[in-house]
Order: structure tokens, then C-alpha cells, then sequence
């Protein structure tokens, strides 16, 4: 890795540098799986392969997204997949019944309620994220089956065009992934709720004494993770063109993935949802390159699995590196009492 | 017993009786007329689990004025200043600024009231910037967009009114240095020019200079009318920086002077609360039993000569000296986690211990220093925790016997008067002293006959440090053999039969008897140089 030495003192502008790094390695990724895929596909790169990354990568970068503000508050929303396949159903059930639009705010509208609920049971009944999102993602799904047992349904009209389409040669999913790009960039360097994700994530109790509402910031985080996962189930609306209760379960695992990859660390605090974002296109291209190496595509689990791994190695390195020059030192807690030499 | 005034848990604590001496020099300054104070804390009150860390405490501290609050360590300090911050809830009393009774559910409150906290934990976010911990609730926006650039300038104007100006407000905080770090936490709490500031031990990791530079911001705030609370336990840095200051112990205000009026010994003394002679149990004669530990040709440093010792049956042997001479090494050896060579017999007989489990089997038992990481399960109850070590005894095919790991643990709890609420108390509602004591019961179910002490009493509070005392004294008088390390030197002139001062892996002069006193313990420390040889 490229740690360079001013990342790691007390040079100039060190900061900016640090949170760079995490992301690059998401980004250098992505550009080595892209080359890849354009050596595999023998030198070319078409719209249509374009289209069908970017395409594959949005859903799961929304819900990357949304991930990102839990896991900065050093939380975990597992109940992902289960607001997708909500969000997805009650989208497509709707558009069925010629409510197309409404369809489209209910199921966002109801990702936000499904954060709030998660939010307010891991803030005031105490239970641990992992177990209170556990719980409410199956609730979830459980619901999905309700409103839909069976894969069918319908989508509002102009959400096809709005997700899987083109803008002359640029799909407009690539337009929306670099939006998100943009905007992630923009919330968590320059709103308080994402300075205070970040502040609560990287000590709870210094950031309740200064004066943050802790509640409130947690609460917001899964509600802002509800939403993106919401708006996930709506995309899948939009490129599937139907609703699907078992849909929102394989993105589970790929969104922490995605987070994972894009160097936001599990214990909170540290993080970006450009990460994210790059995170979940690098996991679209290696099935994509898969596709067109040939292989068998059921090695994508293997690769994500040790793509993973290997991001976390990289990063502990980085971390000790870091450690090595500039550690939180831990002040010596010496007792009182007299008679010391 | 009754010399120390610890009362049964679960009743309210007496009060103190009436001191002669500066206990009544609470006369001499007339408390503020109430509502007058600028901070006031009338009779609060705080207990956690087992322990009241807050009896009916007050402190009143004029406008203006730089007030500061001493103690011992779990004399309350730093409980009252959690409490004024409103970080945690009182069980009793009021807080009053301004004239105004505070109901204080959060930081949010008495920061809303004015009054700004640097902790003594080091309370940043490592990760964010120097602006961003600055500024962090209060980051300049525009049209609800953080403007850096503003937060930027805004943090470094404040530091550099604060003489730190050599600092980067964009440098994470996770980066700097200790010191830097404790700077940012103080110009964090005046940047929002508040009516008190609470500095909490808060020169506990600066150096010379950073104190002289703080206390010359204290001065100026002083003059342009803030009021400064500072919770020290450095002596002399109150008879520079304080106007007036409230001695607490064992969370009691126990004293209220103006600085001028007391002196310094006068102060400890009010600290401490008890005549240091009393405390310590008393030395019974040992007879000339014979060895019960032998240490023979011991070499800690491959460099040193190599030296012997004898130790009796019921016999506290101190390990003094100067930190670092090889008094942990000694007790690391024994205990099978440091290298050394040497023979060491038990009885008359030999025994190697290569690791910690020989040592056990050997019925020689080491009592860590970091308790809480070494010695404890914190969040279990202290039932459990004392029954951890020996659960084979007490099962049957793997099956614990609930009973009988009932009737050990309250037979350790009633044998080494473990204050408690119940059993069933996690080990980590307890005092460090209390705590201290669980640990050597787990180990006591082995029935050792060596006891190995890492500095037991580092950070426990007087009065707990005296059951502890008393505690090994009589596990001496039962038969086992004590070595005790201290980096206290009063503690083995009051506890120990004999003491050897350490130098450099060696014990350079062994004291008995009358000779054991700190004057003499502390010459020897120093004198090594010629005793050593």
C-alpha cells in the first residue's frame, strides 16, 4: 500500500490524506477488476457491459449507503435485505393496483418508519443492533410475504426509464452511482449529522458530553439506512419490473461486504460512503468479470469472500502503521497515596 | 476495625465526628450567602452498587474565584464533577449556578447553563480533527452546510489565544501528542466562554510548561470573571493557581478554607482522615520458625551476583526500593512468567516452576496488579468470580454443585470480610480494594502456602487499604509466607516483618524490625550504590 509518510505524522494537512486512503483502496479495486474485464472481453468495452455493472451495482450501493451512517455510529443494521424485499413488494403490489407512484413514496416512506423503529428499540429498549435488526429484518420479510407470497406485481411507469435506462451512452444508474458519489461526500464532511454519525461512532461517551443527542444522531442513522435500503427495493422495481418477496436476501451480506470493502471500520467512526459506493461496484465487477472470463459465476462468493478478507488485512496493516507513529497513548492511572519514593 | 469509619453496606453512613484541629476551620471562611455562589452543590449524595461514593457532599464556590477541590483517590471528586457536568444523575441534593437550582438530565443542561467540563478522561474523538472536536456541536454553517474553512480559522483563533497556535486544526486528534491533546480539551471547554469552568485533574498529563501556561489562562479567565473549579490531588499546584479549596473524603466535604489559612500537612492530614500509625494491623513476634521459602544463588540479571534469601513461615516479606530494580522480576520468576536462575526450595525440598501452572500445583499463588484485566471477570457476580478457580473441586462429572459453590463463596466472602450487597453483585460495582479482595479468594480455595502481591493497593483507597492489611495478616498468621511488593513505602514499613530494598535485580539491604522505618527503607533505596558492593 501507498501509506505515504504524511499520513502518518503530524505533517500538514494530514486528515484529509488518511480518509483518502481508506476509500483507495475500494478504488484501486475497482479500476484493476474493470481492466480486468476489458482484457477478458478482449480489449473492448461496450455500453451494454457498461450498463449491466452499473446497473447490478446500484441497488446494492444504496443500501451500501445507508449501511455506512449505521456502521460510522459503530452499529449494524442487519435488517437490509429485509426492507429491500418490503420496499420491493409493496412497490410492485401497488403499481399493480395502478398506484405506481404512490407505491414508490410508500416504500420509501416505509423504509424510513422500518429505520425508526430500529433506531428507537436499540435506543431505548437496549438491545443490541445485531439482534434488534436480526429481529426486525425478519419481521420484515415475514411482511413481504404478506403483501406479496409470490413473485409478481407490476412497476410504475417512468421507474425503468429512471433506473436501467440510458442518457445517450451513459446509463443513468452510473449517473445516480455518481451522484451518491457526490453527495455521500457532501453529507459526511459537510452536515452535522454526518459529523455527528462519526463523532457518536467514535466515542459515545465524549460525544454525549459534548453535548450531541446521542438518541436522536443513532436514530437518525438506521432511519437514513431504512431509506437507501427502501429506495434499493424500489430500484429492483425498476430493473426486475416486478416485485419479488425473496429478493432483498443475498443483499444482505453483500451491503456489510460493500461497507467492509470500502474501508469504513466495523467499530465505528472511521469511514466514507464513497467507500461504500465503490465498494459495492467492486463486487458487481467480479461477477462481471467472471461472466466474461469464462469461469463459472458461482465463484463470486469465493472472491468476495477473500476480497474482503484481504481488505481488512490491508487495513489492519495500515492501522498499525498508524499506530506505530501516532496511537491514542492511554494515560497511566497511577493511585495516590503517600510515601512514594 | 473500628478505627476506619466504613459502615455496613446498605445503611447510611454516619457522619464524621467532629475533628479538632482545621476540621472546624470551616469557620474561617464564611460560606457565600446562599445564592450568592456562583456554583453550588448542596448535600449531594451518590452511591454505585455497593459503594456511596457521595455522602451529603458540599461545595460552594464564590464568583470569580478559582476553587479547589482535594481528595484522596474515591474521596468523590471526580463523582461531584460528573454530577455538576450532568453526566451522571445525583441521588440526592442540588446544583445550583447562578442563584438557580439546576435539573441537570444531560451535559446539554449545565452546558446550557454555563458551565464547561474538561474530564480527566481525555474526552475527543480521536478521529475527527482538532476543529471538528473543537467546534463539534456547534461547526459553522451555511445554509445548513458546514463551511470547514470558517471551522477551520474559528479553531485556529482559539488556539491561538490559548498560546497554540503551533497546532494544526485539521491534524486528527488521534495523532498528537498527550499533552496537545489535553490543550484541546481545555480550549474545547472555554471556547464557549462559559460562567464555570471544571478543569478535572486536568494538569495530570501536562508538563511543566503547559501547567505553567493553563495556569496562566486560569488567571486571566479568573480576572475577566469566570469562576474555575480545579480537581487536583498535586498539593502544591493548589497553593499556586486556588483561592479557596473544599477537602472531601470518603465523600464527605470535610473541610472549606481559603488557601492562606491551613498548611499543607494540615490538609493531608484532613485528606488521609486517620493517624497513619493506626492504620496498619500489628506486627506479631515470629518465632524462629524455619524457612518456609528459600531462594538460593538467585540471579535476576545474568550480570549480578547472585544473592539468597530465607523466608519464614507466616512471614510478610516487603520488596522496597526505587521502581524497576527487580522486585516484579522476583515475583514474575516465582510465579513461572520470567526468566531467572536460581533454586528455589519450599519446605527444605526443591521445586521448578517453568509456568504458572507449576507454581499453582506448588501452592504458590500470584495476586496480579491489574486486577480488572488480569484477575477479574468484571460484568459476573462476585460468587462466581470467587468460585472460578477451583470449580473441579466442587463438581461432580462436570456438573458444578450449586451448593457447595454456594457455601465456598460465602465462607471466602465472610473469611475475607468482603463488603458486599449480595453475591450476586458484578465484581465491577465493587471498590478497587474490594475487588482486590475477590481476587485473592478465588485463589484461596488452593490453600497457598506462598503468596505473591504485585503492588496490591495501587489505586484502593485508604480505608479499604486497611481491610486489606488487616486480610493479609492474618492469611501470614494462618501459616502462609507473603511476599509483598510496594511501590508505597509506607505500606512495608507498616505491614511488612522484614523488607528488602531492591537495586538493580538484587536486594541490596534486608531491614527487620526497629530498623524498618521510611527513612530508612527510602536511604537504602538511594544508598545502593555502596551497599550493593
Amino acid at each position: 500500500m501507498v501509506a505515504s509518510g504524511a499520513a502518518l505524522g503530524v505533517g500538514r494537512r494530514p486528515w484529509p490524506r488518511v480518509t483518502w486512503q481508506r476509500s483507495y483502496t475500494a478504488a484501486l479495486l475497482a479500476v484493476t477488476l474493470l481492466a480486468l474485464d476489458v482484457v477478458f472481453s478482449g480489449g473492448t468495452f461496450s455500453g451494454i457491459q457498461a450498463l449491466g455493472i452499473t446497473n447490478d451495482a446500484l441497488p446494492l450501493a444504496l443500501a451500501a449507503a445507508g449501511e455506512t451512517f449505521v456502521v460510522l455510529t459503530n452499529g449494524i443494521d442487519l435488517s437490509v435485505g429485509g426492507v429491500i424485499t418490503l420496499a420491493n413488494v409493496l412497490a410492485a403490489a401497488l403499481a399493480q393496483h395502478g398506484l405506481g407512484n404512490e407505491g414508490v413514496v410508500a416504500a420509501v416512506a416505509l423504509g424510513g418508519f422500518a429505520g425508526l423503529v430500529n433506531g428507537l428499540v436499540i435506543s431505548y429498549a437496549r438491545i443490541a443492533p445485531l439482534i434488534a435488526t436480526l429481529a426486525t429484518g425478519s419481521i420484515f420479510v415475514g411482511l413481504a410475504l404478506v403483501v406479496l407470497p409470490l413473485p409478481g406485481g407490476a412497476v410504475a411507469g417512468w421507474l425503468p426509464g429512471a433506473t436501467t435506462g440510458s442518457l445517450g451512452a451513459v446509463p443513468v444508474s452510473a449517473v445516480w452511482l455518481g451522484l451518491m458519489l457526490v453527495g455521500g461526500w457532501a453529507l459526511l464532511r459537510r452536515s452535522q449529522f454526518g459529523v455527528n454519525v462519526q463523532a457518536l461512532g467514535g466515542s459515545e461517551p465524549a460525544s454525549w458530553s459534548a453535548g450531541i443527542k446521542v438518541v436522536r444522531v443513532r436514530t437518525a442513522a438506521y432511519v437514513a439506512s431504512g431509506v437507501c435500503a427502501a429506495l434499493a427495493g424500489v430500484v429492483l422495481n425498476g430493473l426486475t419490473q416486478s416485485g419479488d418477496p425473496t429478493i432483498g436476501a443475498p443483499y444482505l451480506l453483500d451491503t456489510i461486504a460493500a461497507v467492509v470493502i470500502g474501508g469504513t471500520s466495523l467499530a465505528g467512526g472511521v469511514g466514507t460512503i464513497v467507500g461504500s459506493v465503490l465498494g459495492a461496484v467492486v463486487l458487481s465487477l467480479v461477477s462481471a468479470v467472471l461472466l466474461v472470463s469464462g469461469l463459472s459465476t458461482n465463484l463470486q462468493y469465493v472472491i468476495s469472500g477473500g476480497i474482503v478478507i484481504g481488505v481488512l488485512l490491508v487495513q489492519m496493516q495500515l492501522w498499525r502503521l498508524r499506530g506505530a507513529t501516532g496511537a491514542r497513548p492511554r494515560r497511566a492511572a497511577r493511585g495516590g497515596g503517600g510515601g512514594k519514593l | 476495625m473500628g478505627v476506619v469509619g466504613v459502615a455496613g453496606v446498605g445503611e447510611p453512613l454516619p457522619p464524621l465526628p467532629q475533628r479538632s484541629g482545621p476540621g472546624r476551620a470551616d469557620a474561617v471562611v464564611p460560606r457565600p450567602a446562599p445564592g450568592s455562589a456562583a456554583l453550588e452543590a448542596r448535600a449531594i449524595s451518590k452511591r454505585f452498587g455497593g459503594i456511596q461514593a457521595l455522602y451529603r457532599a458540599d461545595l460552594s464556590v464564590a464568583p470569580a474565584e478559582v476553587h479547589a477541590v482535594l481528595g484522596e483517590n474515591g474521596a468523590g471528586k471526580s463523582t461531584l464533577v460528573k454530577i455538576v457536568a450532568g453526566v451522571i444523575p445525583l441521588d440526592e441534593g442540588e446544583i445550583v449556578v447562578g442563584g438557580e437550582v439546576l435539573h441537570l438530565a444531560s451535559p446539554r443542561d449545565s452546558q446550557a447553563a454555563g458551565v464547561a467540563v474538561v474530564y480527566q478522561e481525555l474526552s475527543l474523538i480521536p478521529e475527527l480533527s482538532v476543529a471538528h472536536n473543537l467546534l463539534l456541536a456547534k461547526l459553522p454553517k451555511r445554509a445548513g452546510i458546514i463551511s470547514m474553512a470558517r471551522a477551520n480559522r474559528l479553531a485556529e483563533e482559539a488556539l491561538a489565544a490559548l498560546g497554540l497556535g503551533y497546532i494544526d486544526p485539521r491534524s486528527p486528534v488521534r495523532g498528537l501528542p498527550l499533552d496537545q491533546q489535553q490543550m484541546i480539551e481545555i480550549a474545547k471547554a472555554t471556547m464557549v466562554r462559559p460562567r464555570v469552568l471544571v478543569l478535572d485533574e486536568a494538569t495530570s498529563s501536562l508538563g511543566g510548561a503547559e501547567v505553567e501556561r493553563l495556569f496562566g489562562l486560569v488567571r486571566s479567565l479568573r480576572d475577566q470573571g469566570t469562576t474555575v473549579v480545579v480537581i487536583t490531588h498535586r498539593m502544591g499546584e493548589v497553593w499556586t493557581i486556588a483561592d479557596a479549596m473544599t477537602v472531601l473524603r470518603d465523600g464527605r466535604t470535610v473541610g472549606r478554607f481559603p488557601v492562606g489559612a491551613v498548611s499543607q500537612n494540615e490538609v493531608v492530614a484532613l485528606m488521609a482522615g486517620q493517624d497513619v500509625r493506626t492504620i496498619f494491623p500489628e506486627k506479631p513476634a515470629l518465632g524462629a520458625a524455619r524457612p518456609a521459602l528459600e531462594l538460593r544463588d538467585v540471579r535476576l540479571r545474568p550480570d549480578r551476583p547472585p544473592w539468597s534469601l530465607q523466608v519464614r513461615r507466616g512471614e510478610i516479606l516487603g520488596l522496597g526500593g526505587l521502581e524497576g530494580q527487580g522486585q516484579r522480576e522476583l515475583l514474575a520468576w516465582l510465579y513461572g512468567t520470567a526468566k531467572g536462575t536460581g533454586t528455589v526450595l519450599m519446605d527444605g525440598r526443591p521445586v521448578r516452576v517453568r509456568r504458572p501452572s507449576d507454581a499453582l500445583r506448588h501452592g504458590i499463588v500470584l495476586i496480579p496488579e491489574d486486577r480488572k484485566a488480569e484477575g477479574l471477570h468484571l460484568e459476573l457476580p462476585v460468587r462466581w468470580n470467587l468460585a472460578m478457580a477451583t470449580l473441579r473441586r466442587r463438581s461432580h462429572f462436570g456438573v458444578i454443585r450449586m451448593r457447595a459453590e454456594r457455601d465456598f463463596a460465602d465462607e471466602a466472602i465472610r473469611r475475607l470480610k468482603i463488603k458486599l450487597n449480595s453475591p450476586f453483585d458484578a465484581a465491577s460495582t465493587l471498590s478497587g480494594g474490594t475487588q482486590q479482595k475477590v481476587v485473592i479468594g478465588k485463589f484461596m480455595a488452593r490453600e497457598p502456602s506462598v503468596l505473591l502481591f504485585v503492588d496490591p493497593t495501587r489505586g484502593i483507597d485508604v480505608q479499604t487499604k486497611f481491610g486489606f492489611y488487616e486480610m493479609v495478616r492474618d492469611l501470614a498468621s494462618a501459616g502462609a509466607t507473603c511476599l509483598l511488593y510496594s511501590s508505597d513505602t509506607e505500606e512495608l514499613v507498616g505491614v511488612c516483618d522484614r523488607v528488602a530494598v531492591f537495586c538493580d535485580g538484587v536486594p541490596a539491604r534486608v531491614l527487620q524490625g526497629e530498623e524498618i522505618t521510611q527513612d530508612a527503607v527510602v536511604a537504602a533505596s538511594f544508598a545502593v550504590v555502596e551497599a550493593a558492593g
